[in-house]
Order: structure tokens, then C-alpha cells, then sequence
């Protein structure tokens, strides 16, 4: 970094003279041979490992000599070692990012720019997505695949509690979570008949975009936190009702190990991710393999009569700047997002990344919520260059957690949160 | 010292055991515990029905017994030389006195305050350049700057322990100095070696920021990246994460009570000898 | 002065040789990133000259006056001071009475505790951290439910880190049961050394207990519990896995110490200058810190 050209000389040599008598082995991991190393997070290997397989059975036709090297990164520690990898000389191919952290990366000119006519249906392609991927015009990466939250429910307990199905509007909800109030929580002090842990953040901003509120507005080209508007505040206040009313676990939990603490089968409702229901179901998560079945998905209503806005969190795949072959990754990038592919995707109860298909998906599949909840629309965090910095201090958590125990009044706690949002969503 | 042992001190040794131990037994319980168990409320202090699943499962890991091998390759490596490099460098600190001396003591207190992750990506950045990015080498070398302070500042302390009036008597008798080193500081340093050795077997093995950042290849990643590797995107597999962790710890245990066998034992003799 | 007697037999050059190969690595792998971390501190670095290589633009002392000009920066020193000065006093504590009880009990009481101490070493931090934050959970927590059998206590969904200095109890215990291992099982090699004849005349001259300890297993001892302490210190005011981890990767700003604060800063809000800042004042203040001990040591250190 600061030494680059001038003093390292001297201290590599040195190092040299050392590594040369121990077993240097070190090689790189691009540029030298016929290699092509590509960064996919675990998703890629724990649900869809035929997607990656296919595709490299493809590419290995089309470039005969050209071995590609997939290495699963964990989401918690991958950009943690992508900054270190970036400033370095051997950079990945392909790397998997997520869609909250492209457009940092895009602004410091860590991604190599993407002719879009190069991929299959980049013309549908979710703005979720390809937003993401777009920074004055220019595209840097490609959208890879999107999840959508939606309503989860234990069938089994609505039968006991006596609703007949699933909600379809917000009243219907509230009066099915009245009922398993009723019947289940009555028998048991720890039954939750709706799972909201006070810093899942991605649960609480729904309602406040579903209020017509907004986590920040751009304003001149400068961003600024827009949590402490009366719409905004009226969305968290709608929230905090539903915690007082339906929830009775810590509030000052997020929904990290929400799989785990369903399976436990204190939960009637939970608003999560479709998969998360399977998992719910699978000792790999930490769920219990017998409440596999009793789970069924469908698409949350919201306080204003539409669906509630689902969060589109959803992954893309960009090519470094560094890298020294640009032309195979585009290549390798293109067949693993093409339409075909995106048929495996949804195989395995994914999302695909465009509008086109997002149709194809089975409405009556555990799925179809989803789809329909993307489709209709939904929203993603605002795509300033400072956004993940808002997202690593934790800003929303807290101001939700202090809303959520009282330790604050929404409007205080969001006017605190919007004066640590405009400290740091502008910096690049 | 044997006058004074009573059933009041070991009823309170064993109290003490219980107490620190506790968070271990949870560890091994919950690898023995099927999934929907673990989290289960009031507690159970004893498995219901103990499963082999969750072992099962850590051990399905395709390429966990490559990533054994390299932790053992990088720990072993990690705690020889730094054992036989650092008791050098102890022995002078405690023995002589030289020109920069105190510069050097100040030096190796220094390293050891300076937080590691404000290190990781220079360090990156520099095995990158010389290409040892991906390789054995490279982690051992990098450990071996964060156990080297620790080592000689721990054996100086057990060296200074040691009487210097034994150490010239042996000179004396015509041991030169280093027979006087091997046949009266080595045996009485053994226990001081012992603990610095768990210590830096112990750093090399848990250790996963710097690791994971410094090697790539998924072979050639330690059991502490695949631990890591429980916490997938759809919530934490804590069975098989402890199990995982218990089958993680059983090596360093067991070459805890290898090392202090071989040594307490070996260099005692030595010492009769002597 | 022994050094001096020994001299006849000894090359000048024997300890340079001595502390060659650690200078060496040293020098090789550390020199180059810590240089380049304190240049760092002067300099503000972005992510885009992190990443393109060039030169960030020198800022002088801007990013040391932005911290030390913060009163939230003083803040978390006040606390990590504070938790520092907590920890070592009960890890030494803890340690120096497990070691000295481990000399006074049966074999095979010794061979439980060193075993259990031993497990408790080679846990990792990583899953320490998750049994840890399990067993204070406030809806699955066993310490709740264990503590509410008490009677006159109810716990039961007491979530312990929503009062900092709650959640700071628990993280000390954390901490000093991490390294309660090194500190006992250094202790007790220490108190190996002691040769029991010493003692042993000393209470056949009629020494209570305390006073055997105190002028005869204390001096013997020293060098070690003083190393002890320091590298305690060191590692306890540097403390970020347990924090991070207890704190499921958000650790509120009640929470932050100064290492936390400064991974934060570089890693999180991308201001690698500032968080380099934060390291280098650490640093000072740890060795400001140290400077008693050190003046002590470099003194000792000579008559030894």
C-alpha cells in the first residue's frame, strides 16, 4: 500500500533470500496458465452444485485447455479477503457480490466494465439487479439470482388454532395471529405467534417502505437518511405494534439463526426467505428433520392493502479490473447466467435474475409467493457509495432495537439513526 | 508441600474443574445431541438419546482430512521453529548482556501490541509480492512473528528462573556452555517449554482471519476455516460445528499430554544424569 | 553480576547469534507491514487507491487529531482501560490461586484440572464464542434458567447485553475463562521451579502460610507472574474475537473497545487511515502503559 514502489524492493529481497530457502509453493491464482478462478459464495455449493457443474462442462467444451478453479467463499469473511486479494496482483476471474455491495466497489473502480448485449436476456433482467450493477451508465456486473421474503406458517398450528388458510390480507393476518394467540399461546408463555426479533432489520424496513417511507433519498446527488419522515415513522410504529402484540422472545436478537429458533416450534408465523422454511426442516441449518411438511409460504400482505415490499436481496457477478482474463470470464459468467441456467435456478427454488422468467416459476410451488411478491414489486437499499458502511455500523439494528425495548420513542431513535446515516452514506 | 493436601483442597480442585469445565462439556454434549434438542428449553444436562450424526456430518466434509493435515503440517512447523529459534534468543536476553539488548526487549514487546487485524492486509500484500500467497510456507512464516515474541518473552522469564550458580557450577565440572545449557537449564526449563509450545500449537491451530485470507486453495485450508464453515448463509449447524470443534481440539490435547510426557520425563532423566 | 564473571569463556558475538534468527523473521515478515501501517496513519487511504495501487495523499496529523478531537474515542479508551485493569487483575488472580491450588491436591485431582484447563485452551475462540452467547441466551439460556432456580430470582428472558455493564460482566468472564489456561498452567510451571526445601525449611522455621508465599515462592516466581501480567494486559486491551463474536458480528458502539473500534474503522467504514491511526494510538497508549514495568524490567533484566 503506502510502500508500494519505494522501500518494499529491499525488504522483499530480504524475504526472498528467505523463501528461497524454505519451499516456496506459492503460485497464483490467476494469469498463469490455463486457469480461470472464479469466487462463488457457499449458496453455489450447498443448493445448486449441478449449476456450477454444467457450467463448466460448457465452458470446458468452448475453451478446450482453459481449467476453471470454483472456491466457495463464506458471505461473513469474503469481503474481508476480497479487499485484501484487490489491492494484490492475483485477482479471482469472477466474483460473486452481493447486490447491497456492489456500488461501493463499482465507485472505487474495483470491477471491470460489462458489455451487456453480451448476455442472455440482459434486456429483462430485474432492476433489483441490473441497478446494482449500473453506475453512470455502465454496467459492471451481472445479475446472478434474487430471493424474496414472504409469510411462512406452521400448517399444523393454524388447523389447531382453527384458520382455515392461509392470509390474504392484513386484517385476515392479524386475526389468524390473534387466534393462534389465543389457542397456542395460551398453553405455552414462550409461543410467539409472530417471529419478529427487534434488529431484523430487513423485516422492519419493509413496513416502512410499505408506509411509503424510505431508509435514505438522494438529494442533489448527496444521500440523506430519510428514517425519521412521518411515513417513515409510521411504518416503525406499525412494526413496534406487531412485536408488542405477537412477539414474546428477546427483542434484542435478529433473525440470524431464525431457521434454528422456528424449529423449535414455539413460532406460528415467521416473515423470512422461502428456503428458510426448508431449513427450518434440516439438521444442516440447525432445523429438526421432523417438522419437515408442516411449513407452507405465502405472500405477506401489508398494512396499506398491497403485498408488503419484500427486501430483493439477491447476488450478481462482476469481473476485477486486474484481471487478466476478462474475455473468458465475460464467457464463463454468460453461460452461468443464461437461460438454461437460470432453469436450474429455479429448479432448485431460487429466483431467477429476470422478469421473463420469474413468471415461469410455479405459482402453487413453495415458490410462487416469492415470484409473486418480486414481481410486484419490492425494494432494495439505496445504492449510494456508502451504503455498506451504513450496513457495517449497525445503524438500523440499533435504532431498531432501541425502538424495540423501549429504550427510545420511534421518533428519537430514528432521528439518532439518520444523523449516523448521513455521517457516512456519502463517503466513498 | 505433601503435608499440606487435604480432602477440603481436592473437593475444591475438583469444584474449580466443574465450574471452568462446564463450557467444554456443553461443546462435547451438543456434538452428541440431534438438532432439534439443542436449543431445547429448560435445559437437559445429559444427552437423551446420543446421536453420531453430527460427527457423522463434520466428517462427510469433503476435504477435511486435507485440511487436517494442513492444520498439523502448519502447527507443528509453527511450534518447532519457533520453540528452537525463540529459546535462542531467550537464552541471550536472560544470560548476556550486549549492546541493543534493551532495544531488542522493547521490540518484542512492542510486536505483541500491535492488533493484528490492522496487519492483515499489509502482510497480504507482501507475501503476494514474493508469490507466497496459497502456501504453507508463507502461514508458518507469518505465525511464526505473532508466536516468536510470545516464546522468547515466556522462556526468558523461565530461564532467569533458573540460578545461574547451577549453570557455572556445571562449567565448572567442564561441561562447555552449551552442555551446561542442555544438561541444567534444558531439564529445568521443560515445564516453561511445555506450556510455550501448547501456546503456540494453540495460536496456529484456532487461528482463521489471517489463515483464511492467506491461502485459497480449499485443500489447503485448516479445520479453523472449516469450522468456520458450519455458519452457512441458512443459519448455524451448531451440532455440527461442535462436533467439528471437538473433533479440533482432541489433537491439541492430546499433544499436550504427548509433550508433557516426553519432556517432563526425558529431561528429567537427563537432569539425574547430569 | 554474573554476566560479568562468565565473560572469559564468551565471544562477544555469541548473543547476536543468539537473537539473530528472530531478528530476521521479525524483521522480514513484520517490518514492511507495520512501516506501512504507521505510514498509513498519516496518510487517507480510500478504497480506490486500495485497490488501483496508487499513492493515497499524505494528511499529516488530520487523522490523529480527528481521533484524539473525538470524545466518543476517549470514551471507548476510559472503557477499554477499565476492562483491561478488570481482566488481568482477576486472570492473574484466578490463575495464581488454580496453580497454587494445583500444588496442594491429589495426582489425580491435578490430572482432572490440568485436562479440563488444557480443553479449555484448545477450544476456539469461534466456538467459545457461540457456547458462550448460548449459554446467556435470554430465551435458551442455561445460566437464566440455572439462576431462576434460585429463589427471590426470576431471569427467565434476561437478555444480559442490553445493559452494557451487564454485557461487559459477561464478556470479562469470557475472557478471563480463555485465559485462565495460560495464566495457570505458566503459574504452575513457575511454581515448579521453586525447590521445595526452600519451603519447606522456611515452615519448619515456623512461616505461616502466607509468608512462605510471600518471601520465599514470590521471588522465585516474579519474573513470571510479571510476564504473565503484561502479555495479559497486551492481549486483554487489544481484545476483539470475544467482543465481536458475543456481539454475533454487531457489536453496538456501547461495546466498542479499541480494538474493535479500530477494525471497524478500516474494515467496515473503509477508513483504513483512521482505523491505522487508532492501531498506532493503541499501541502508545499500551506502551505508555507498560513503561513502569518496562523501566523495571530493562533494570532487573540487567542483573540477572
Amino acid at each position: 500500500m503506502a510502500l508500494r514502489s519505494s522501500h518494499r524492493p529491499l525488504a522483499l529481497a530480504l524475504f526472498l533470500s528467505l523463501a528461497a530457502a524454505g519451499c516456496g509453493s506459492g503460485s497464483g491464482s490467476s494469469g498463469a496458465g490455463g486457469k480461470l478462478t472464479v469466487w462463488l459464495a457457499v449458496d453455489a455449493q450447498e443448493s445448486w452444485p449441478q449449476l456450477v457443474q454444467s457450467t463448466n462442462d460448457r465452458f470446458a467444451k468452448a475453451h478446450p485447455g482453459v481449467a476453471v478453479d470454483v472456491q466457495y467463499q463464506q458471505w461473513t469473511t469474503k469481503n474481508q479477503k476480497l479487499d485484501a486479494v484487490l489491492a494484490g496482483k492475483n485477482v479471482p476471474d469472477v466474483v460473486e457480490m452481493g447486490n447491497s455491495e456492489t456500488t461501493n466497489y463499482i465507485v472505487n473502480g474495483a470491477f471491470a466494465t460489462l458489455d451487456p448485449s453480451r448476455f442472455d436476456q440482459s434486456g429483462s433482467w430485474l432492476p433489483a439487479l441490473a441497478d446494482a450493477c449500473r453506475h453512470d451508465g455502465r454496467t459492471y456486473c451481472v445479475p446472478y439470482y434474487v430471493g424474496a421474503r414472504v409469510g411462512v406458517y406452521r400448517t399444523d398450528y393454524f388447523t389447531r388454532a382453527g384458520v382455515a388458510g392461509p392470509p390474504r390480507t392484513y386484517p385476515e393476518l392479524m386475526s389468524a395471529l390473534d387466534r393462534l394467540k389465543g389457542t397456542l399461546g395460551a398453553e405455552d408463555p414462550n409461543f410467539s405467534a409472530l417471529y419478529m426479533p427487534g434488529r431484523y432489520w430487513y423485516a422492519a424496513m419493509a413496513w416502512v417502505k410499505d408506509a411509503g417511507g424510505e431508509i435514505a433519498v438522494q438529494d442533489g446527488g448527496r444521500w440523506k437518511g430519510a428514517l425519521s419522515s412521518p411515513k417513515s415513522v409510521a411504518g416503525l410504529t406499525e412494526w413496534k405494534r406487531l412485536i408488542d402484540a405477537y412477539y414474546v422472545g428477546d427483542r434484542a436478537k435478529d433473525n440470524g439463526d431464525q431457521p434454528g429458533v422456528v424449529a423449535q416450534g414455539r413460532v406460528g408465523v415467521f416473515y423470512g426467505n422461502t428456503w428458510e422454511a426448508d431449513a427450518a426442516a434440516d439438521e444442516h441449518a440447525g432445523g429438526d428433520p421432523k417438522l419437515k411438511g408442516r411449513f407452507a409460504t405465502f405472500p405477506f400482505p401489508g398494512p396499506s392493502g398491497k403485498l408488503l415490499p419484500p427486501f430483493l436481496g439477491g447476488s450478481t457477478l462482476a469481473v476485477p479490473v486486474k484481471s487478466t482474463r476478462k474475455d473468458l470470464a465475460a464467457d464463463w459468467i454468460g453461460m452461468f447466467t443464461d437461460r438454461q441456467s437460470q432453469q436450474t435456478l429455479i429448479a432448485a427454488n431460487t429466483l431467477p435474475n429476470n422478469t421473463a422468467q420469474l413468471a415461469e416459476v410455479a405459482a402453487g410451488g413453495i415458490n410462487g409467493p416469492a415470484a409473486q411478491a418480486a414481481a410486484t414489486g419490492g425494494w432494495m437499499t439505496p445504492f449510494a457509495p456508502g451504503w455498506t458502511s451504513v450496513e457495517k455500523s449497525n445503524v438500523l439494528p440499533e435504532m431498531l432495537e432501541r425502538i424495540a425495548n423501549g429504550k427510545a420513542s420511534v421518533q428519537d431513535a430514528a432521528r439518532e439513526a439518520d444523523r449516523r446515516i448521513d455521517e457516512v452514506i456519502n463517503e466513498r | 508441600m505433601r503435608r499440606r493436601r487435604s480432602l477440603g483442597h481436592d473437593l475444591l480442585g475438583l469444584a474449580l474443574a466443574a465450574v471452568v469445565g462446564f463450557p467444554v462439556y456443553w461443546m462435547v454434549l451438543t456434538a452428541f445431541r440431534p438438532a432439534h434438542e439443542i436449543l431445547s428449553l429448560p435445559p437437559r444436562f445429559w444427552p437423551g438419546r446420543p446421536t453420531f450424526d453430527n460427527f457423522a456430518r463434520a466428517l462427510g466434509t469433503e476435504t477435511f482430512w486435507a485440511n487436517v493435515r494442513s492444520s498439523v503440517v502448519i502447527g507443528l512447523g509453527t511450534v518447532l521453529v519457533s520453540l528452537v529459534v525463540g529459546t535462542l534468543a531467550a537464552f541471550a536476553l536472560a544470560r548476556f548482556r550486549f549492546a541493543g539488548r534493551k532495544a531488542f526487549v522493547v521490540v518484542i514487546l512492542i510486536v505483541q501490541m500491535v492488533p493484528l487485524t490492522a496487519l492483515i492486509i499489509p502482510v497480504y500484500l507482501l507475501l503476494n509480492d514474493v508469490g507466497m500467497t496459497d502456501s504453507i510456507t508463507g502461514v508458518i512464516l507469518t505465525y511464526l512473528v505473532f508466536t516468536l515474541p510470545f516464546t522468547v518473552w515466556m522462556l526468558r522469564g523461565f530461564i532467569a528462573g533458573v540460578p545461574v550458580e547451577l549453570e557455572e557450577a556445571a562449567m565448572v565440572d567442564g561441561c562447555g556452555r552449551l552442555g551446561a545449557f542442555r544438561r541444567v537449564v534444558l531439564p529445568l526449563l521443560a515445564p516453561g517449554i511445555i506450556a510455550t509450545s501448547v501456546f503456540a500449537l494453540v495460536q496456529a491451530w484456532n487461528e482463521y482471519v489471517l489463515v483464511y485470507v492467506l491461502l485459497s486453495s480449499p485443500e489447503k485450508q485448516t479445520v479453523s476455516i472449516w469450522l468456520v464453515s458450519f455458519q452457512t448463509s441458512f443459519g448455524t449447524d451448531y451440532g455440527g460445528l461442535m462436533a467439528g470443534a471437538t473433533l479440533t481440539a482432541l489433537p491439541v490435547v492430546v499433544f499436550f499430554l504427548v509433550v508433557q510426557r516426553r519432556i517432563a520425563s526425558g529431561l528429567a532423566v537427563g537432569a539425574v544424569k547430569g | 553480576m554474573s554476566a560479568d564473571r562468565g565473560r572469559r569463556r564468551r565471544p562477544r558475538l555469541l548473543p547476536y547469534l543468539l537473537i539473530g534468527p528472530t531478528v530476521l523473521a521479525l524483521v522480514l515478515v513484520l517490518g514492511y507491514p507495520l512501516v506501512d501501517m504507521v505510514v498509513l496513519s498519516f496518510q487517507d487511504m480510500t478504497r480506490e487507491q486500495l485497490f488501483s495501487g496508487s499513492s493515497p495523499p499524505w494528511a499529516g496529523l488530520r487523522q490523529f487529531r480527528r481521533i484524539l478531537g473525538d470524545a466518543f474515542f476517549w470514551t471507548v479508551v476510559a472503557r477499554t482501560v477499565l476492562f483491561t485493569a478488570v481482566c488481568v487483575a482477576l486472570t492473574v488472580f484466578c490463575g495464581m490461586v488454580t496453580a497454587l491450588l494445583m500444588h496442594r491436591v491429589s495426582p489425580w485431582v491435578r490430572s482432572v484440572i490440568s485436562g479440563v484447563l488444557v480443553m479449555v485452551w484448545a477450544m476456539p475462540v469461534m466456538v467459545a464464542g457461540s457456547i458462550f452467547r448460548w449459554l446467556f441466551d435470554a430465551d435458551y439460556g442455561v445460566v437464566n434458567w440455572l439462576l431462576s432456580n434460585l429463589p427471590g430470582v426470576d431471569l427467565a428472558k434476561h437478555n444480559w447485553f442490553t445493559n452494557p455493564w451487564e454485557g461487559f460482566t459477561v464478556i470479562v468472564a469470557v475472557v478471563v475463562w480463555g485465559s485462565l489456561p495460560f495464566a495457570a498452567i505458566t503459574l504452575r510451571a513457575a511454581l515448579a521451579q521453586v525447590p521445595p526445601e526452600l519451603e519447606e525449611s522456611a515452615v519448619l522455621d515456623g512461616a505461616r502460610p502466607f509468608q512462605v508465599f510471600r518471601h520465599v515462592t514470590l521471588p522465585v516466581i516474579r519474573p513470571v507472574l510479571l510476564m504473565v501480567t503484561t502479555l495479559t494486559a497486551i492481549w486483554d486491551f487489544g481484545v476483539f474475537n470475544q467482543i465481536w463474536l458475543m456481539r454475533g458480528g454487531q457489536p453496538e458502539r456501547e461495546y466498542y473497545l479499541l480494538g474493535v473500534y479500530s477494525f471497524i474503522e478500516s474494515f467496515a467504514v473503509n477508513r483504513y487511515s483512521t482505523g491505522a491511526a487508532i492501531a498506532l494510538v493503541t499501541v502508545v497508549l499500551l506502551l505508555a502503559g507498560s513503561v513502569v514495568y518496562l523501566r523495571q524490567m530493562l533494570r532487573t533484566g540487567e542483573a540477572e
